[in-house]
């Protein structure tokens, strides 16, 4: 059977996903100290807004 | 003292940070509902009789009673819920995770009479791309020349009377999977069954280096420059972020279509032309800020929380009218 895939699929990264600069890593740890380890971003710090908005049932 | 929920994911940094200044800096309760792991929390009740309170469980193990919520700042309600490893079958497993979504939103639609930031149907209606735009060109607000499409005559068609390539990208997204924009040429539309299988939106390409990340909250334009080589600058390693000001007209713009979308708050993604003129690419009703703020040192959260501040007080303005 021929594999298909949207159009987008043409351009998944699956290895590195959203940069996080090492400026963004100080910030956090200035802002959050200690409590970072427990902290995660929704999809990661630099998303779009569809990350945890998946509006299709599961 | 006002009391606010946020409704978002369980170890939000936003919700934190955003917490501490309504807390610390204006007295203001705050309670995190984390919507991703109502299972096995308990504490989520509603009842048309009397008796139990309306509840909702809230991050730190407490419940909230939704009565005394003045305000909801709905950030986030799906991600990928926790169930139980006891709950095995997987039908079963989707049920319970449809089954919390409904509770969280009904007992909030049913107990709730307070300021959404911003009302749940509002935020799900404005996530799409094709309204966006169209709400976008109403306007004023110049947009690139985008076909949405799986007919492939049409896409080609589009893609040749754009110099033969165009960008590619999705109309919604994937949690956990980064899918950036990409070019694509005529040559490479060659499959008619891959362009068929679904809905994706072909855009011209915008050129220029330089994208304006501008915070709507509210009444209030904050806005910052991204420069970056590459052509999703979310995935690049090389961006530079600074605060900008923007001119009169296009904050104008930008707050229009948030009201018109029904939203009291917008994050928009916009690209500079290399001639300066601005081109709307998209709105994100909850998008990321404070991102910004790590990277430039412009102080949004004490913005956003100035912001939630001021709903409290014009609701209370309404509530004395």
């Amino acid at each position: 059977m021929k594999q298909l895939a949207p159009m987008a699929a043409r351009f998944t990264r699956s290895h590195k996903g959203y940069q996080h600069p090492a400026k963004l890593d100080a910030w956090e740890k200035a802002v959050m100290g200690p409590e970072l380890e427990a902290m995660r971003w929704p999809g990661g710090s630099i998303s779009g807004s569809d990350d945890g908005w998946d509006d299709c049932d599961e | 003292m006002s009391t606010v929920a946020i409704v978002t994911l369980a170890g939000d940094l936003h919700a934190r940070v955003i917490r501490r200044q309504l807390q610390d800096v204006h007295d203001v309760d705050v309670a995190v509902v984390a919507s991703d792991t109502l299972s096995g929390a308990g504490g989520l009740t509603w009842s048309n009789v009397a008796g139990p309170d309306l509840t909702l469980p809230t991050e730190d193990g407490g419940t909230v009673s939704v009565a005394d919520l003045d305000l909801v700042w709905w950030r986030r309600c799906h991600g990928r819920p926790t169930v139980p490893d006891g709950v095995t079958d997987p039908q079963m497993r989707k049920l319970v995770v449809k089954d919390n979504r409904a509770g969280l939103r009904g007992l909030l639609m049913a107990g709730f009479t307070g300021t959404w930031i911003s009302d749940p149907y509002a935020t799900e209606r404005a996530q799409n791309k094709i309204l966006q735009l169209n709400v976008a060109r109403s306007v004023g607000l110049t947009v690139p020349r985008t076909l949405v499409s799986t007919d492939p005559t049409a896409v080609r068609e589009f893609t040749r009377a754009h110099g033969g390539t165009v960008i590619a990208k999705t109309l919604t997204g994937l949690l956990g999977t980064s899918l950036e924009a990409g070019r694509v040429t005529l040559e490479s539309l060659d499959d008619d069954a891959e362009i068929t299988v679904s809905a994706t939106v072909y855009q011209e390409e915008v050129p220029g280096t330089d994208h304006l990340r501008v915070m709507v909250f509210g009444d209030t334009v904050h806005t910052a420059r991204i420069r970056s080589g590459e052509l999703d600058w979310r995935l690049a390693n090389d961006m530079e972020v600074e605060p900008v000001a923007i001119d009169q007209r296009l904050g104008d713009q930008l707050r229009e279509v948030t009201e018109r979308l029904a939203l009291r708050m917008g994050v928009f993604d916009v690209k500079l032309r290399p001639d300066g003129e601005p081109v709307f690419l998209e709105v994100n009703p909850q998008g990321q800020f404070l991102f910004v703020e790590g990277m430039s040192d412009m102080p949004l959260g004490e913005a956003f929380a100035d912001f939630v501040v001021g709903e409290l007080a014009s609701a209370r303005g309404r509530v004395l009218a």
